[in-house]
């Protein structure tokens, strides 16, 4: 593989032809360009990506480090060697900073050389975009096997579920799939932020709420005041579950069979404490309360204490009040 | 065909084309359990093609990575001509593959893993909405 178009910036039409020379000898299949002032730089670009700029630092009209930033935006994966004989130690770091390839001094002696850092310079550029089309494709694919092989994990346990005779155990099994749900609700978050060490946890707790509520059948209105919040994946994840439990246990004890009522999930920043709240007008201490000694209790304390949040529940006659705090 | 008219009715006759058994079995266990028809299963294209000119269909089920040589948006097209609306559900998050999906103008998209609560509200809207895309 071959750069097949070459751009080169110089004022002087000596240098020019020179450079012309001794680049169209190396790559005989390249088409190369020359700029000689702003108008013919756009002009040069204009519909046309260069794989190569080479460009000199003092232009009449202009300098190599702001041509660099030109052709850059019009060229992002363009590799770049400054060719100036202007230059001295100091404009040589400067253009390296700059994200320049190569910077060499302009000399006749030193053509031979110039040729050879624009080949280095080129296969660098292609060898690394190679690696980034690997990596994608095998993140790709990745995502594709993790997403299949969790469907027919959730497959398996709806068989499951429906295959057992005794309610409690089924119940059990269905508590322990939305678990899993929510999880890989998470994973498809951390997928579309396309960083994996961050989610976009307002999305998540939204989709969760709206997916746990719909469970009931439109008996219980969802309020959410949610703030733009992103969480790296150890935060995340334990933070998913415990707001998973809780929704979960407004649906089962706050509006117990055919009981209608509302529930509000909040997320806000307050001095320094992301706060997590779930709010029910149910049953609250009028109903039948839960032994708090179950698995899912047990789970939102063991997470809590995981990432350093406190779990607070405010029981009234007017329903229940859960509030996670978690020092940011 | 059948699709525009028997939408506005409650109960659906739905083809399922997903190659994974398992993950076939689940949707169609998901569709019988709302109250509708699972029409037929495949799991290749060329049998999900043959089904869509065959049966009375009125919703298509499509996976997009399929046994075989063609693919779930290979079916859509034919499912299109057939007058039988479609969504997808794929492991694939992947943009290229999703706007291509797209193009085949289906009436939803749940990405996998997703739930069965996920999957009848999908068919809910398609009933309620009648073509309109979700």
């Amino acid at each position: 593989m071959e750069p097949r178009r070459i751009l080169l910036v110089d004022d002087d039409p000596d240098i020019r032809d020179l450079v012309h020379r001794t680049i169209g000898h190396e790559f005989p299949a390249a088409e190369i360009r020359e700029a000689t002032d702003e108008g013919s730089l756009n002009g040069a670009l204009a519909g046309w990506v260069p794989d190569v700029l080479i460009t000199d630092f003092d232009l009449r009209w202009s300098d190599g480090l702001k041509v660099f930033e030109w052709v850059k935006a019009a060229a992002p994966a363009c590799c770049t060697v400054m060719f100036t004989g202007t230059g001295d130690e100091d404009l040589a770091v400067r253009a390296m900073k700059q994200g320049f390839d190569d910077y060499i001094v302009k000399r006749s002696s030193q053509l031979r050389r110039l040729a050879a850092s624009v080949r280095i310079a080129y296969d660098r550029h292609r060898e690394r975009r190679e690696l980034t089309e690997n990596r994608d494709l095998v993140l790709k694919e990745l995502y594709h096997r993790l997403h299949n092989n969790l469907q027919i994990v959730v497959s398996l346990m709806r068989m499951t579920e429906k295959a057992m005779m005794d309610l409690e155990a089924r119940q059990q099994l269905a508590d322990l799939r939305r678990r899993i749900q929510a999880l890989t609700a998470l994973q498809e978050e951390f997928y579309r932020s396309q960083d994996f060490r961050r989610v976009d946890f307002e999305a998540f707790l939204e989709g969760l709420a709206r997916n746990l509520v719909g469970l009931a059948g439109g008996r219980i209105g969802l309020t959410t005041e949610i703030a733009s919040t992103h969480l790296t994946v150890d935060v995340a994840a334990p933070l998913g579950l415990i707001a998973n439990e809780l929704i979960t246990n407004v649906l089962k004890h706050a509006f117990p069979e055919s009981a209608t009522g509302n529930l509000l999930v909040s997320l806000e920043q307050q001095a320094g404490e992301l706060v997590l709240t779930i709010k029910d007008d149910g049953e609250g201490s009028r109903g039948k309360q839960s032994s708090g000694g179950g698995l899912g209790a047990r789970l939102i304390e063991r997470l809590a204490e995981q990432i350093g949040a406190g779990v607070e529940m405010n029981l009234s006659d007017a329903g229940v009040t859960c509030t996670v705090r978690l020092p940011s | 065909m059948h699709g525009a008219a028997s939408l506005m009715t409650r109960s659906l006759r739905v083809l399922v084309v997903e190659d994974e058994a398992l993950v076939a079995d689940y949707v169609a266990d998901i569709i019988e359990d709302a109250g509708h028809t699972v029409a037929g299963v495949a799991a290749t294209g060329e049998k999900a093609i043959e089904l869509l000119e065959s049966a009375s269909i009125d919703l298509a089920v499509l996976d997009i990575t399929l046994r075989g040589p063609m693919t779930g948006i290979d079916v859509a097209s034919t499912a299109r001509a057939c007058g039988v609306p479609h969504l997808f559900i794929t492991g694939s998050g992947d943009p290229s593959t999703r706007a291509a999906a797209e193009e085949t103008q289906p009436l939803g998209f749940l990405l996998k893993p997703f739930s069965g609560e996920r999957l009848i509200e999908v068919l809910m809207a398609v009933i309620t909405s009648g073509h309109e895309p979700l």
